[in-house]
């Protein structure tokens, strides 16, 4: 009786010991998965601020300027090519206000 | 033979006993040494022991923090970090340090020697070569070399080049702030710098306590511009263009909008590219829309004009004589481009005439100049958020010679900053209410919350609302008939000013007949004015006139700046259009 209660007694303590020695094997075990998930996020975080970079300067205003006069032929309008429409008709009659009373036209051609 | 095996047994038993005893005596000795060894390490060398286990079990880490960026006032980046590798090395884990020197400099491009040097220095770490191009990295891994590693560090990267250079400065390779709003706004940026203690195992691996969470770094705030990046790229081309075509030694376009004080834009040249600083010279790097000041010429007309109209000296309609264009200042004589005689005082700044100014500035007397020059802000610093910032050069009344006041009235004896005379310009254009103009609009944490909004400040009010009115149409009919004929923009009526200094040659010191700085300011629309242009170009070869080479810029810049803010031509239109366009001014000013 004796024998079994010792026996009892250090299986046990055996257990409880296995059971904290597992739980701290586990954490460091979580710890190198952490450190490991940390290091990706690093690096797409490194990798999201080159593509940052790279989107800032594409969209540069210069670059968009380039793009838009050597690829599709584009360029401010002349002088002749915007034309200020009256906000009134020359005989004084009132604008039906269904218009604004004053605005831009451009004319495809120089 | 019971007997002698008894005998022999008893003999056994005897050595066994001896040797029992022996071996436990061993025993004894050896636990006794081990006790002993064991209170050394546990209590006589404690310290030392505890310090060397920290040594191989914990690793401190130095987390730098990334500079906050900074952005345009559409949220646009403008200066960012990039991840860069650096080259280190341990010089005690180096056996053959003139290999390593020769391998190291064969990939990195750099020589040899310098190289070894370091190598065979005796600290425990070394800086090979910081922030390389990431291509050279692999070439490295693949040499495998004791005692040198690749760790990662943070770089200042500024995506747009040279737009906007002289304002944003640049950071250093240990990311502090050396120039422009780098230096200005450094402490806001940088962020802070912290070390941190963690547990390592055998292999290095970090093993991280369940109860101390992952370190973070701190980072450095954000911070928002009042400019606009499209805006200052229509004022860099112009800029530009206007050096190239006019063979100019440099130039200068500054924006601004006039009634909170905020500035749109900032084109210097010559310029750099901040990416690049060992490219350029620090003559290059230098802001000289605050730091350089310069003889303003006729452009400073605007603010006598404005103090003789304040001070009822002169109405619009008021008749000057200008005689035959030339009015004698002791032992000189400054000259008109052309004869007039009589003419209204309208005509005499529509025509830029120096006699009638000189005129009146007698007139008005010195005391009174000088009032009006310090409130509207000449001779102390705009209180703009820039580093370096030059108060000019204007002399207190008691160290005028004769010809100070007469060469005021045109421009010379002062020298004012660019921002300082678009700021006096934009008093005029924000009835008479002179505001410190500023570049940072918001300040904000790495989660994008503000922690600091500017709020516009008035300065003061050098002349009164119907003043400001009065000179604004004076200065819409340079525009329209005078010598600003070519800042005109057809639907929108233009207020501004020409300039043309002489400027003085450091060898003679003399007024030089060759070198000139010509320059245009004003603002438009007249009647609701959304901002505030100053053009100079220093040195122009060929015409100087400020009518000639500043005013064509003026109107580029303001033509294309008014067409991207959606500003319609005429006031009924633009009341309709500003409904929806995007507001430059949101603010509620505070009084200084």
């Amino acid at each position: 009786m004796k024998w079994l209660l010792w026996s009892l007694l250090t299986v046990s303590l055996s257990g409880v010991l296995l059971f904290y020695v597992w739980g701290r094997v586990d954490v460091v075990r979580l710890g190198y998965e952490l450190d490991a998930l940390l290091k990706k996020k690093a690096a797409l975080t490194q990798e999201h601020d080159r593509l940052q970079a790279q989107l800032s300067q594409m969209t540069a205003p210069e670059r968009i300027a380039l793009e838009a006069s050597d690829k599709l032929g584009m360029r401010p309008p002349g002088e002749r090519q915007v034309v200020l429409v009256p906000s009134r008709p020359e005989n004084g009659t009132p604008s039906d206000g269904s218009e604004p009373p004053l605005r831009l036209a451009r004319q495809m051609g120089d | 033979m019971n007997r002698s095996f008894m005998q022999k047994e008893f003999k056994l038993a005897g050595e066994g006993a001896g040797r029992r005893a022996f071996l436990g005596l061993c025993f004894l000795v050896g636990f006794v040494i081990l006790l002993f060894r064991f209170f050394d390490l546990q209590v006589l060398q404690a310290e030392t022991m505890m310090q060397r286990a920290r040594q191989q079990h914990e690793k401190i880490i130095t987390l730098d923090s990334n500079r906050g960026a900074i952005l345009d006032r559409q949220g646009k980046p403008l200066a960012l970090n990039l991840a860069m590798p650096s080259v280190y090395a341990t010089p005690s884990s180096i056996d053959n340090p003139t290999r390593v020197a020769r391998q190291l400099a064969r990939v990195l491009s750099v020589p040899r020697e310098p190289l070894e040097k370091r190598l065979r220095n005796k600290r425990d770490f070394v800086w090979i070569q910081r922030k390389i191009e990431a291509s050279r990295v692999g070439r490295l891994n693949d040499l495998a070399l004791p005692g040198v590693g690749v760790a990662v560090e943070s770089r200042r990267f500024y995506p747009k080049g040279t737009l906007l250079a002289h304002v944003l400065g640049f950071a250093g390779i240990d990311s502090q702030g050396l120039e422009g709003l780098e230096n200005g706004y450094d402490k806001h940026l940088r962020g802070h710098v912290r070390q941190v203690v963690l547990q390592r195992d055998a292999l290095g691996r970090i093993i991280i306590p369940e109860s101390r969470p992952k370190p973070q770094p701190l980072s450095g705030h954000a911070i928002s511009l009042t400019i606009d990046e499209v805006i200052q790229y229509i004022a860099e081309q112009a800029l530009e263009q206007a050096v190239r075509d006019t063979k100019a030694r440099g130039g200068a376009v500054l924006v601004m909008a006039p009634k909170t004080g905020q500035m749109l834009a900032w084109a210097l040249r010559p310029t750099f590219d901040p990416n690049h600083i060992h490219h350029a010279s620090p003559e290059q790097w230098r802001n000289r829309g605050v730091t350089d000041p310069y003889e303003p010429g006729s452009t400073l007309k605007v603010v006598l004009a404005a103090a003789a109209l304040e001070l009822n000296r002169v109405a619009p309609d008021t008749l000057l004589y200008a005689g035959d264009g030339e009015v004698p200042i002791s032992g000189t004589v400054i000259h008109d481009h052309e004869k007039a005689g009589w003419m209204t005082f309208r005509e005499a700044i529509q025509r830029s005439s120096n006699v009638a100014f000189v005129k009146m500035s007698w007139d008005l007397g010195s005391e009174q100049v000088y009032r009006f020059l310090r409130t509207f802000g000449f001779g102390e610093k705009t209180g703009i958020d820039l580093p370096g910032e030059s108060i000019g050069i204007l002399k207190r009344p008691t160290q005028w010679s004769q010809r100070t006041l007469p060469s005021l009235a045109i421009g010379q004896e002062i020298a004012v900053t660019p921002l300082q005379l678009l700021t006096a310009v934009s008093a005029i254009a924000n009835e008479g209410w002179l505001m410190r103009p500023f570049l940072v609009r918001e300040i904000s944490d790495h989660e994008g919350r503000s922690v600091w909004e500017h709020v516009p400040h008035i300065r003061r009010r050098p002349i009164s609302a119907e003043t400001a009115q009065t000179v604004t149409d004076l200065l819409v009919n340079v525009v329209e008939r005078g010598t600003g004929k070519r800042a005109a923009i057809p639907g929108y009526r233009v207020a501004g000013k020409t300039g043309t200094a002489q400027k003085v040659d450091p060898e003679t010191g003399t007024y030089s007949s060759t070198k000139f700085v010509g320059s245009f300011v004003g603002f438009v629309p007249a009647e609701d004015p959304q901002f505030a242009i100053l053009v100079m170009i220093d040195e122009p070869q060929g015409p100087a006139w400020g009518g000639v080479v500043a005013a064509p810029v003026f109107r580029k810049v303001a033509e294309q700046t008014l067409r991207y803010l959606s500003v319609a031509p005429g006031e009924e239109a633009r009341m309709v259009a500003s409904r929806s366009r995007p507001a430059l001014d949101g603010y509620q000013p505070n009084w200084e």
